[in-house]
Parts: structure tokens; C-alpha cells; sequence
């Protein structure tokens, strides 16, 4: 069994009359510790199935399965603490809390966590020591990213998801955030996925889901990932 | 279509807000309701009271005179310049009975019906019911609780007096009918005013026809002005146009009065001089006398010192001298001690001489007889001898015998016959010499015999025994001489010691020869001593006698002395009972002077001077009901501002929060070529259309239901028909203005403020405001004991400072609105709880009929009820007080207890602060606390006090006494007699009761109102009963707060949460996909809406009891004091429902929060 196994998830929206199906029978599984990315087009599902594996909403149809255990029917409360304890989630805008400083909004994390890991420490792996006593706007936008990351890891996580991390970050920032989570990836063995609307970042991962219209158009196992100063858009 | 577009997008974004619209809406709302509406209160009020005044022609002056009022008194009044119609009035105060028996105290009044349309008449009846009187014995009730029940139109009332007045001296019927019933601005509250009959207070008052009356002059008279019509009663301006013709009225009176009572004046004055001078003569008398009689006791003081100081100097020289005898006797005691010791020595050395004598005398005897022993020794020494010669001679003889026998015998012959004669001669011959030889010789031989051989044998026998014979003797003589030997020896010895003896006892003699001389020389000591004695003795008796001759003549003289000034003292003391007989004469006559005197000054002091002249003010309906206005007016400006203020804040959030939110949109507008204004223009309009719609719809239900509400309360106290409501423009446009611009204003304020920025940066996200250190992190200390969570929520608290400072306020707004009504219902009941049960501790009292010259035995009244513990007759009055200063006056009860001593186990006065015991003393009276407040006086001020029979007194303030209920004036009976130079006449008892458990409190009720003289009773437990009802309706207040309170409370914390939520949504979300549960998630959100409401809560407390104080100052009524008090329990009931709102809300927020999408996380800042 895979680590993360979806089976013909199907996730529809209400809205007013009209019923939108934003996932329409999505298939793919990703094994721990791989990288994987979600591609696709704006309306393509990316962010709901994003959604369904942060259990975040409920799926109508279909099933997910996270190391093995069934999340589909999960009571909110259940999904809460699986959010709690087996997620890690990255933000497009870093969602930092601005009254906290860079340390403290790690330790928001790792005070709920089962397992967490050093604050400080995770805060050095993002490289972010010298400044972790900083307030969110005191930092640039890719060190705001990096404490984004590091708060989601610092919950040691099952799964660490993230939503457009380079969406809001120039280029150069961009690529250094997937740097670090592709090194974090590859040294603590992390099942990370991204959902992202730039296809250039899929040749980084060695799991490649491209959307269309809510169904997974390819599946593509990158036998060789590309490392990320290769890569440009 | 630009403006097509814009409206849509208006009319969109209020429909897509709506919550948020109807919020701001609905606090404007409640805001612009409770502010015009409370507001409106006071001048509807007033309205409505002025209408009815002017429709009533309400008086502006009553006057009352005394003596009653003359042709020219009118004339004079109408002659004032301002004076536009004057009614002339009869009333006067008796009793009316029901068919039914009840008899009432009834103020009866000259009826003049006049029409408010034909702008005549004054104080016109407002007709309830019935019609007016038309003809005499027709009589128009005022509608009142005095009226007794069975009184309907159609019944007859008869009419009694007091005792001693004559119907026919007032009216000229005693049966009046009832026709209709009335309202009179006169009499707007429950009160009917005072009376000087029955138990003092008047139950209803009756019109009747002015013909009924038969009075000599009328005794009132009503008065209204020109130009009252032309303002507003209560208005600073109606009471300054009355004044110049008060004063003019006032010294129109002063000189009616003058012009009454300057004759009797005069007289009384005149009088009273006479008694004075009297009194003086008579006093200067009686001190003459007096003086005269001190001089002669003084002389005989002097006199009888004098004889004191001889009698002691003689009794001294006297006792020197009686000393001096007694000495002497002591001396002479000591001498003739001495002597009979003398003589007690020579007795004894005369004894012993008479003993040495008789012992001498003795020896000589014994001498003596040792002498004639002696020689009677020596003489038979001398016979001895002579014997013992004899027996030697006898013995020789005897021998010679012997051998001359034997010679005889030898010569013998041997028978010799002539021997007989020899024998004879022989015979012869041996009778010579021995005879008892002859003899025997004879008888043996017989005269003769054979003789020879016969007489040799004889003769040899004779021989032999003769021989035996001389041995013997020789042997006797040898013994005699040994003897007589012996005896010489013996001789000489016993001679040696007689003669030794006599030796001793010759120089015996001489000593006591010498022994004798010295006793005999003692003797004549002894006896020298003892004449000396004797004569000592009678010197001494002479003294003596001496003294006792001196002291009988001292004696004599003093006793001659102290009968002279016994005589004297008779003398003065027969002086002295004239003196006192004839003092008591002149003092009697001096009190008579006196009392006349005193009668005089009282009569002086009771002499009216003055009309009373009362202006409306005077009139407690009146002026009551305009000071509640005042009051209501005074709460008015306080509340609902208070109230308006926090919506107006409210409001600017909400607006500022709108604006941010659609910044992006702003931006957009801007971008698109929109104009500043128009931009700004929707939110103007938004937030103007919220507003304009709240305040229209507040002040439109305000403007009703505020006035109408209170005005309905008030109509239970206050007999006012009218209920006016108007429109306030005023009100309506400033409530509306200050709400509009405040929303407004906001809203323009927050765009232009956006809108400064450039398109660009308002299509960017607005930076979020920045994490701040704040100061409190500088207290490491502190900051680091912190949980992380708690840190976050400090920095918040901070960062938010609007919301802070807007939370704080709502909370403490709510909290202190809680506690102000909870502290009104705690300063109500003090007055149950402080007045009845610490202050008025009496359990009941009794009214009885009273006069002058019939007091009531109080001891048959209550003295004999086994439920009455202790009672204590007391007088009370009820008076009017005033100042010099003070327009206006207070209806006072005047009490005056029989023993100020026990006063205390009735009425306990003491200061409200400190709670020191008020004695009634002699130097003033005590006053309760209110009304020293209302007349702003302190201890040592004097108050005036008008009473029933309006006389006017000035009394001293000793005290002021806490009390919650009504004023009293208390002073002590003297105090109250050297005032009005009268004695109180008691016509009420207080009294204790037991309680007992066969205590029935009806029964109890009517024993005593069966008894002679009670009039009325009047039982602590139910008044107080009753009391607590009235006030019940003050928790309609209490509720209208509490309601305000919550309302407060919910619309604050609900929209500052809700902005709080909106504003942290992408946080909130944030938190969430982080995986906070919801607890958690809401505890992030509401620990800073907790210390909010907490710091807020207690800027309430501290907010709501200098609110409370104002509110209690403000709304107290004028006879009546709240108390100033909020209990604990009900600071801790005032947080706890603070809290409990503040709970509410974030219940009701939870879902909320719950709903709080987290895909919110995932959207892009806008």
C-alpha cells in the first residue's frame, strides 16, 4: 500500500444552482518520502485535492488513505487532529502570524505536536537562525516562507503539503524555498507535495501529477529528478 | 450609467453586509432611542404639566392671611401692576361624614368656576366626572386616595366642626351633595397639606358655592398675572417675572397686616411694660428687705463670733489653770506617795524596834529568871551544902553515936541491972541526940526489959544499923558533894552566861536606845512632811474651788451672751419667715407679672406681620414634580450620551473595518479612473444610510416610548391628564446629526485615508499591521512566566489598541449601567432597612385628640396594653420650614417628645457618618438630614418653622440626623417651650410592642381606636409594608438599566468580535489548518475578549459607583434620602452578569469561529 493512496476522489461545490465538480475521480498514489508535485492549470482540481489531503474538506466520493489510515470519513474533530499531528502545511502567502515572531510562530506548531522538533533547530535547517527573533514583517518574503516551513516541519509531520510555495516569491527566492524542501525531502526521508500551477518545478519531483479539469491527465514517475538549479521559468 | 453601476454595487454591498449594515444600524438605534427618547422626556413633561396649568389657569400666587382680607387689600392687589385676575377665596378644614360613617378631615373650598377658553377664572376645576356645583349645598370633589370609597355623585355628606366652633359661623348648610368629581393643578400628588385639626393632615378637599360660605372675610386669595400665559411654567424666565410681584404682594401684606394688628400691637406692647415695671418694683422690694434681714444675721454672726472667741479665750485660760491643779495634784499625789512610803519605812523600822524590844524585853525576863535561878542555884547550893554539912555533921554524929554506943556497949556490963537507969539516960541521952534511936530503943526495950542483953543486942543492932546508916550517908554525901559540885560548876557557868547575857543585852539596849532615836527622828520627819502634805492638800481644794468659781462666772456670762443672741436670732428668724411670707407674696406676684409678660410676648410673637404669600414653588405638587423632571432631565444627559458615545464608537469601527476590507476594491475603483469623491461617496452613502435609517427609526420610537413610559410611572404619583408627546426637532436633528456624522465621518475619514494611497498599493495587499515588541516584554521577568499562548494574546491586546480601548469602554459602560441599578435598589431599600430598623425603632404610634386644657392620659391608652412594652407621649406638628435664603419650603413633622430620656428606644438619632448620638438638648433641635441638605444648613444655622396656626418660630440646629424618610425637626420640651412660650401638648404616643404570639395586629388596631381621644394609629410593620410597595415600581428602573446593561453589553462585544473574527479570519483559518481544535482556536480568539471584559469590568465598578451617586443624588425626591451604599454582594452580582454577557456573546461567536472556512487560509490577501 502506498503511502498516500487517493481512489477515484470525487469532490463537487453547491454553488447556488449550479453544481460544480472541482475533483472528478482522481486516482494517484505516492510513496513515503517521495516528492511530488500537483500541476495544473487554474481550475484543475490542484487546490482541492490540496484541500481534501489537508483535511481540510470532506471528499463525496472516493477514498484517501494517508500511511495506511482511511481519512474520507473522518468527523471534523478527527480531522483536526490529523491535521494536528500527521500534517504539515505550507502556504502560498506563508500565512505567518504577525503579532509572533519567526521563532514563535514555529513554536505555534510545535506546541500543539505530539513529536516536535527543536524549534531552533529547524529554524537553523531553513537557515533562518540569525533572524528568528524577528517579526513576520521584518522579514523578506522568502524568509517568511522558510519560517512558513519550518513551522510546518517543526510539527515533524507525516506529510508536509504546500500550496504554491514559490507563488508569491521572485524567482531566485522561489527557487531557493524549493531547495529546501527538496533537501528536506531527500535528508529526513519527508513525503512532500506541491501543488503548483508552474510546470517548471515538475522536473525537481519524482512524482509528477498533472491535472485537467478535475481527473489526473498523467501520472509520471521521474526516474531523475532534476536538481532545482537546473531548472527555470 | 456610471451612477446605475454604483448604485447596484451600493445597494450590493449593503445586502452582501447586511449583518454588518443592521448592526450599524441597530446600535444607531438604540443609541439615537435611548438619547432623543430620555432626552424628550424632560420637555414633554414639562409640556404636558404647562398645558394642563394654562388650560386650568393655574395661580401664581396663593395668599393666605391670617386675619382675612379687607375690600382694600383687594383693591391694593389688584392694583399691583402685573396683576391680571385675583380670586377671592373662603376655605376652611372640617370634617365630612359619609352615609356610610366615615369621617374624613376635608379642606373645603369657595368654588368660583371660571372657562379657560373665556381666559377668566383661576384654578378652573378639571372636571372628571359630574358637573359643577349650581346650587348651595352642592358640592365637586377632588379625586384623590382620600376620598372614601362610597362617596359617588348623588351622596350627601354632613358636615361637622371641631368642638368649640359653631357651624353657622361658616357655612349655611351641614348637608352637601356630591356632584361631580375633579383634578386640580393645585393638587397634583396625593398630598392634601396640612390642618390644625384631627390628626393633622388633610384626607380630600371639596369645592363647594362661595354663597355657602358664611365667613366674615375671605382668608385666601389666588393670584395670576399678566404675562403668565406667555411662558413656559418651570422656565427660569416664568420665575423671574414673578418675582417683582411677589415682593410687591409680599409688602402690600406686610402693611395690611401692620394696619390690622398695630392696635392690639400697642396694647399688648403697653401691657407688657406695666408687668414689667411692676415686676421690677416688686423685685427691687423684696431685694431691699431681703438686704436689711442679711445685715442683722450679719451682726449676729459678728456677735456670736465674738462670744465664741471669749468663750474660747476664757475656756483656755481656765484650762491653763486646771492644768496647773492637776499638775499640783499630781505633784501631790507624788508627795504623799512619797510620804506613805516614808511612813510605810519608819512603820516598819518601828515595828522592828518593837520587836528588837519585845525581844530584849523577853531576854531581860529570861535574864532575869536565869538570875533568880541563879540564886535560887545558889541557894540550894548553899541548903546542899548546908546539908551536906548537916549530913556530914549527922554523919560525924552518927559516928560519934556509933563509937559512943559502942563505948557503951563496951562499957555495958554484961547484964547490968542497974542500967535502967542508964538506960534512961541513956534513953535520954539518945533522944537528945536521936530520938528515932530512943524511939526505937524505947519501943524495943520497952521502958525496960532484961536492957542490958536486950539493949547490947539493940544497941549492937542499933550499932550496925547505924553503921549502914552512916555508909549510906557517907555514900550520899560523897554524891551530894559530887553534886554540889557540879552544881557550883553549873552555877558559874549559867552565871558566866547570865552575866553574858545581860552584857549582850545591856548593849542590845543601847542600840535600840539608838535604833529608837533615828525611828523617833523619822517620826518627826515624817509628821513634818505630813503637815506639809495637808497643807498642800488645801492649797490645792482653794485652786480648785478658785477655778470652778471662775468657770460658773464664765459660764454665767456666756450664757447671758448666747440668750442675748438667741434673742436676736428670734428676732431675725421671726424677720426672715415675714421676709419669706411676704417674698412669696411678691414672687407670686412677679410670676404673675411674668406669665403676663411672657403671654404678651407670645401674643406679640404670634401677631401675624405678613401675608403668607406662596408661589407656585410653595406648592409641593408643583415644585415636586418639576424637581423629578429636573431629575429625570439630569439623568438625560448622562445616560444616554454615555450610551450614544458607544455606539457612535461602534459605529467608527465598524465603518474603518468596512473600508479595509474592501480596499482592494477601492483600489480597483481608483485604478479605474473613479474619482476620489465618488469612490468615497459610497461608503458616505452607506454609512449615512445606516444611520440616517437608525436615528430616524430610534428617535421616532424614542420620542414615544421613553416619554409615554416614564410619564405613565410618574402618573401614579403625579395627577397630570395631559400626555403630550410632540416631535423634538431639536432633539430628532441633534441626535440624528451627531449619529450620521459620527458614522459618516468615520467612514470618510477611513477612505480618504485609503485613498491617499496610489491604485497599486491598494490592489497590494495592505500590509498587515506589523508584530510589535510592546513594553510589558522589557518586564522579563513577568513576560517569561508567560505561556506561549498567553503571549500571543498580550501582544494582541496591544496591537488592537482601538478595539481596546472601545471593549474596555462598552464592558465598563455595561458594568457600571449593572451596578448604578443595582446600587438604586440598594439605596431604596436602605431607606426601609436603615429607617425602620435603626433609626424609626418604634414599632407603632398613636394620634390622639389632644387640646391645651384636656391632655389625653396616655397610660389609659397604652399604659394598659399587655402588647405595649414601653411607650413616650410625644407632640408633632406638622410645620413648614424655610430659611432666609431659601425660596422655597418643606413640610416638616415637628416632634417633641414628654421624656427625651428614653427617646432613643423610639427614635435613635445619630450622625449618618460616625453615628454619634444625638441628645436633645436645650440649646437647639435636631433635624433630619435631607432637609438640612435641601436648606443647606449646618449645626449652629437657624431655620424658621411655620405651624399649623401659622405662627412663626426660629430654631437653633444642634443636630443633623441621619433619616431616609420625610423630615422632622425633634427638640426637647424645654426647648420647644423657651421658643414658643408654650408647654407641647401631646397628642401622640409611640410605643414598642411585644409581639407576642397572641399579638393580632387588627384587633391590636381596634382596641386602641375604641379608646378615648384616639384618632388614628399608625403600625411601623404595615406602613413600612406599604412603603415597600410604592417603591416597588423604582425596579422598573433597575430592570430598564439592567436591559440597557445587557444591550450594551451584546451589541459591543458583539461587533468587536465580529470585527476581531473578520479581521483574524485568515489567521483563524490559519490556526486552524494548523491543527488547533476548536476549543483551542476560540480560547486564542476570546482570552483577549475575557481580559478586555475583566480590565473593563473594572473600570465598571469604579465607573458605575460614581454613577450611581450621581444618579441617587439626582433622582432623590425632595422627602426622601437614598442611601448612599451599593452592597458588596451586588459589586460581585454587577461583574458576575458582566462576565455572563460577555459569556454570551462568545457563545454565541463560537459557532462563529466554528464556521470559519479554512480555505480562507489558501486565498491571496486582498
Amino acid at each position: 500500500m502506498a503511502f498516500v493512496q487517493l481512489k477515484d476522489v470525487t469532490k463537487k461545490y453547491q454553488m447556488g444552482e449550479v453544481t460544480i465538480t472541482a475533483v472528478d475521480g482522481v486516482d494517484f498514489a505516492i510513496e513515503k518520502g517521495d516528492f511530488a508535485v500537483v500541476v495544473g492549470a487554474s481550475g484543475a482540481g490542484k487546490t482541492t485535492v490540496l484541500n481534501l489531503l489537508g483535511g481540510m474538506d470532506k471528499l463525496d466520493g472516493g477514498s484517501i488513505e494517508i500511511d495506511g489510515r482511511e481519512i474520507s470519513h473522518y468527523s471534523a474533530k478527527q480531522l483536526t487532529e490529523y491535521r494536528r499531528f500527521d500534517i504539515g502545511f505550507v502556504f502560498q502567502f506563508y500565512n505567518l502570524i504577525q503579532t509572533l515572531t519567526a521563532k514563535e510562530n514555529v513554536e505555534l506548531a510545535s506546541q500543539i505536536s505530539r513529536s516536535p522538533l527543536d524549534v531552533e533547530g529547524v529554524l537553523e535547517m531553513v537557515g533562518l537562525k540569525d533572524r528568528m527573533n524577528n517579526f513576520p514583517s521584518q522579514l523578506s518574503g522568502g524568509e517568511q516562507q522558510r519560517v512558513a516551513i519550518a513551522r510546518a516541519l517543526a510539527k515533524n509531520p507525516k506529510l508536509l503539503l504546500c500550496d504554491e510555495p514559490t507563488g508569491a516569491l521572485d524567482y531566485q527566492t522561489g527557487k531557493a524555498i524549493l531547495q529546501l524542501l527538496q533537501d528536506t525531502s531527500r535528508e529526513r526521508n519527508m513525503t512532500v507535495i506541491i501543488i503548483t500551477h508552474n510546470t517548471a518545478i515538475q522536473a525537481i519531483a519524482n512524482k509528477i501529477i498533472k491535472m485537467k479539469n478535475g481527473k489526473v491527465a498523467e501520472f509520471i514517475i521521474n526516474e531523475n529528478p532534476q536538481p532545482v538549479e537546473r531548472i527555470e521559468w | 450609467m456610471v451612477k446605475t453601476s454604483f448604485n447596484r454595487d451600493l445597494i450590493r454591498s449593503i445586502i452582501k453586509s447586511r449583518s454588518r449594515f443592521f448592526s450599524v444600524m441597530a446600535i444607531i438605534f438604540l443609541g439615537v432611542c435611548f438619547f432623543a427618547g430620555i432626552n424628550a422626556t424632560e420637555p414633554d413633561m414639562l409640556l404636558s404639566a404647562d398645558k394642563y396649568y394654562k388650560e386650568q389657569r393655574l395661580s401664581d400666587f396663593r395668599i393666605f392671611s391670617p386675619l382675612g382680607f379687607k375690600d382694600e387689600d383687594f383693591a391694593g392687589l389688584h392694583n399691583i401692576s402685573d396683576v391680571k385676575t385675583v380670586q377671592k377665596g373662603y376655605y376652611k378644614d372640617l370634617f365630612f361624614t359619609t352615609p356610610v360613617g366615615t369621617t374624613s378631615i376635608v379642606k373645603l373650598m369657595s368654588l368660583q368656576p371660571g372657562n379657560s377658553a373665556e381666559k377668566n377664572g383661576i384654578n378652573i376645576p378639571y372636571l372628571t366626572e359630574g358637573r359643577l356645583p349650581k346650587a348651595s349645598g352642592e358640592v365637586l370633589l377632588l379625586r384623590g386616595n382620600g376620598v372614601p370609597q362610597e362617596l359617588e355623585i348623588g351622596s350627601t355628606v354632613s358636615v361637622t366642626l371641631p368642638n368649640d366652633e359653631e357651624i353657622q359661623d361658616y357655612l349655611i348648610t351641614t348637608e352637601l351633595t356630591v356632584v361631580g368629581f375633579m383634578k386640580s393643578p393645585l393638587y397634583i400628588t396625593f398630598e392634601r397639606g396640612q390642618t390644625n385639626i384631627g390628626d393633622g393632615s388633610i384626607a380630600y378637599i371639596a369645592y363647594i358655592l362661595e354663597d355657602d360660605f358664611t365667613l366674615e372675610s375671605y382668608n385666601e386669595a389666588y393670584v395670576r398675572l399678566q404675562d403668565t400665559d406667555q411662558y413656559m411654567s418651570y422656565s427660569v424666565q416664568y420665575n423671574e417675572m414673578t418675582l417683582t410681584a411677589k415682593n410687591a404682594i409680599e409688602a402690600l401684606g406686610k402693611k395690611a397686616m401692620s394696619r390690622e394688628t398695630g392696635a392690639l400691637r400697642k396694647e399688648l406692647e403697653e401691657g407688657k411694660d406695666t408687668f414689667l415695671e411692676s415686676k421690677a418694683e416688686a423685685e427691687e422690694e423684696l431685694a431691699a428687705a431681703e438686704e436689711q434681714l442679711q445685715q442683722a444675721e450679719q451682726a449676729i454672726v459678728a456677735g456670736e463670733a465674738q462670744l465664741t472667741e471669749n468663750e474660747i479665750r476664757h475656756s483656755r485660760e481656765l484650762e491653763a489653770g486646771r492644768k496647773k491643779i492637776s499638775r499640783g495634784k499630781e505633784e501631790l499625789a507624788l508627795g504623799k506617795l512619797a510620804y506613805y512610803d516614808g511612813y510605810a519605812l519608819w512603820l516598819e523600822g518601828y515595828s522592828r524596834y518593837q520587836d528588837g524590844r519585845d525581844e530584849l524585853h523577853e531576854a531581860k525576863v529570861a535574864l532575869d529568871e536565869g538570875r533568880i535561878k541563879l540564886e535560887a542555884g545558889e541557894y540550894e547550893l548553899e541548903a546542899a551544902r548546908s546539908q551536906l554539912e548537916d549530913s556530914q555533921n549527922q554523919l560525924t554524929l552518927l559516928d560519934n553515936i556509933i563509937l559512943l554506943l559502942r563505948e557503951i556497949e563496951g562499957t555495958l556490963p554484961q547484964a547490968d541491972p542497974n542500967l535502967n537507969e542508964e538506960y534512961q539516960e541513956l534513953l535520954q541521952t539518945s533522944r537528945e541526940i536521936y530520938p528515932e534511936f530512943a524511939d526505937g530503943l524505947q519501943s524495943i526495950v520497952g521502958v525496960s526489959h532484961n536492957y542490958v542483953t536486950e539493949l547490947r543486942t539493940t544497941l549492937r543492932f542499933a550499932i550496925a544499923e547505924l553503921e549502914l546508916m552512916y555508909d549510906h550517908g557517907q555514900l550520899q554525901y560523897a554524891e551530894g558533894q559530887k553534886q554540889l559540885i557540879a552544881g557550883e560548876k553549873a552555877l558559874v557557868e549559867n552565871r558566866m552566861l547570865y552575866e553574858n547575857g545581860l552584857l549582850v543585852y545591856q548593849a542590845s539596849m543601847q542600840e535600840l536606845a539608838v535604833a529608837k532615836d533615828d525611828i523617833d527622828k523619822a517620826k518627826v520627819e515624817l509628821d513634818a512632811a505630813r503637815v506639809k502634805i495637808e497643807e498642800n492638800v488645801e492649797q490645792l481644794e482653794q485652786a480648785e474651788q478658785d477655778i470652778a468659781a471662775a468657770e460658773a462666772k464664765l459660764a454665767a456670762s456666756l450664757d447671758e451672751g448666747f440668750q442675748e443672741l438667741q434673742v436676736a436670732r428670734d428676732k431675725l428668724d421671726k424677720g426672715w419667715a415675714t421676709f419669706l411670707e411676704e417674698k412669696e407674696d411678691a414672687l407670686a406676684k412677679i410670676d404673675e407679672a411674668e406669665e403676663e409678660i411672657t403671654e404678651a410676648e407670645r401674643q406679640l410673637l404670634e401677631l401675624p406681620t405678613q401675608w403668607f404669600v406662596s408661589t407656585r414653588d410653595g406648592n409641593p405638587g408643583y415644585s415636586g414634580y418639576g424637581d423629578d423632571v429636573e431629575r429625570i432631565g439630569a439623568v438625560a444627559k448622562v445616560f444616554p450620551l454615555f450610551f450614544f458615545l458607544v455606539a457612535a464608537l461602534v459605529c467608527l469601527t465598524t465603518m474603518t473595518r468596512m473600508i479595509e476590507e474592501e480596499r482592494t476594491q477601492i483600489g480597483t475603483m481608483k485604478a479605474l479612473g473613479y474619482g476620489t469623491w465618488l469612490i468615497a461617496s459610497k461608503y458616505l452613502l452607506y454609512a449615512l444610510v445606516a444611520s440616517l435609517v437608525g436615528s430616524v427609526l430610534g428617535f421616532s420610537l424614542g420620542f414615544q416610548l421613553f416619554p409615554r413610559t416614564i410619564m405613565t410611572i410618574y402618573g401614579n404619583m403625579y395627577a397630570i391628564p395631559h400626555l403630550l408627546t410632540p416631535f423634538h426637532l431639536d432633539y430628532a436633528l441633534i441626535s440624528m446629526a451627531i449619529a450620521v456624522l459620527t458614522t459618516v465621518v468615520a467612514a470618510l475619514a477611513a477612505t480618504l485615508t485609503t485613498l491617499k494611497s496610489t491604485p497599486a498599493q491598494l490592489m497590494q495587499p495592505k500590509a498587515p499591521l506589523p508584530g510589535k515588541r510592546i513594553l510589558f516584554e522589557r518586564v522579563t521577568f513577568l513576560w517569561e512566566r508567560l505561556s506561549f499562548i498567553q503571549k500571543v494574546t498580550v501582544r494582541n491586546l496591544f496591537r488592537y489598541k482601538r478595539r481596546l480601548f472601545m471593549t474596555v469602554i462598552g464592558i465598563a459602560g455595561c458594568c457600571a449601567l449593572l451596578l448604578t441599578g443595582f446600587g438604586i435598589r440598594d439605596s431604596v431599600n436602605a431607606i426601609m432597612e436603615k429607617q425602620f430598623n435603626e433609626i424609626f425603632i418604634y414599632d407603632g404610634m398613636v394620634m390622639v385628640d389632644a387640646t391645651e386644657d384636656e391632655p389625653v392620659d396616655f397610660e389609659a391608652i397604652l399604659g394598659v396594653e399587655p402588647h405595649v412594652t414601653s411607650y413616650n407621649a410625644v407632640m408633632t406638628e406638622a410645620v413648614t420650614v424655610s430659611t432666609d435664603e431659601s425660596v422655597r419650603n418643606f413640610k416638616v413633622n415637628l416632634l417633641v417628645p414628654e421624656h427625651e430620656r428614653t427617646l432613643s428606644d423610639y427614635f435613635e438619632l445619630h450622625q449618618r457618618i460616625g453615628g454619634e448620638h444625638l441628645p436633645l438638648t436645650n440649646e437647639g433641635a435636631v433635624i433630619t438630614e435631607k432637609l438640612a441638605r435641601l436648606l443647606d444648613v449646618a449645626v449652629g444655622d437657624t431655620l424658621e418653622y411655620r405651624d399649623t396656626e401659622n405662627r412663626i418660630y426660629s430654631i437653633t440646629i444642634s443636630g443633623i440626623a441621619e433619616n431616609y424618610l420625610t423630615h422632622y425637626v425633634f427638640m426637647s420640651n424645654e426647648y420647644f417651650g423657651q421658643l414658643t412660650f408654650r408647654d407641647p401638648v401631646y397628642n401622640a404616643g409611640v410605643f414598642n410592642l411585644d409581639y407576642a404570639s397572641d399579638y393580632v395586629e387588627s384587633q391590636f388596631r381596634q382596641t386602641l381606636m375604641e379608646k378615648d381621644g384616639v384618632i388614628g394609629i399608625a403600625l411601623t410593620r404595615s406602613y413600612s409594608q406599604r412603603f415597600s410597595d410604592t417603591l416597588s415600581s423604582l425596579d422598573y428602573v433597575v430592570l430598564i438599566l439592567i436591559l440597557a446593561a445587557g444591550a450594551l453589553a451584546i451589541v459591543v462585544l458583539y461587533n468587536l468580535t465580529n470585527i476581531n473574527i473578520t479581521e483574524r479570519m485568515r489567521e483563524i483559518a490559519t490556526i486552524k489548518v494548523l491543527g488547533f481544535r476548536d476549543r483551542e482556536v476560540s480560547s486564542y480568539v476570546y482570552r483577549e475578549n475575557m481580559i478586555l471584559s475583566f480590565i473593563g469590568t473594572l473600570f465598571g465598578l469604579l465607573l458605575g459607583s460614581v454613577l450611581h451617586r450621581f444618579v441617587i443624588e439626582t433622582m432623590e425626591v425632595d422627602n426622601m434620602m437614598f442611601g448612599r451604599e451599593i452592597s458588596s454582594i451586588n459589586y460581585l452580582i454587577a461583574v458576575l452578569m458582566t462576565l455572563a454577557f460577555t459569556m454570551l456573546v462568545n457563545f454565541f461567536m463560537y459557532y462563529r469561529l466554528k464556521k470559519v472556512d479554512m480555505v480562507e487560509s489558501l486565498k491571496s490577501v486582498e
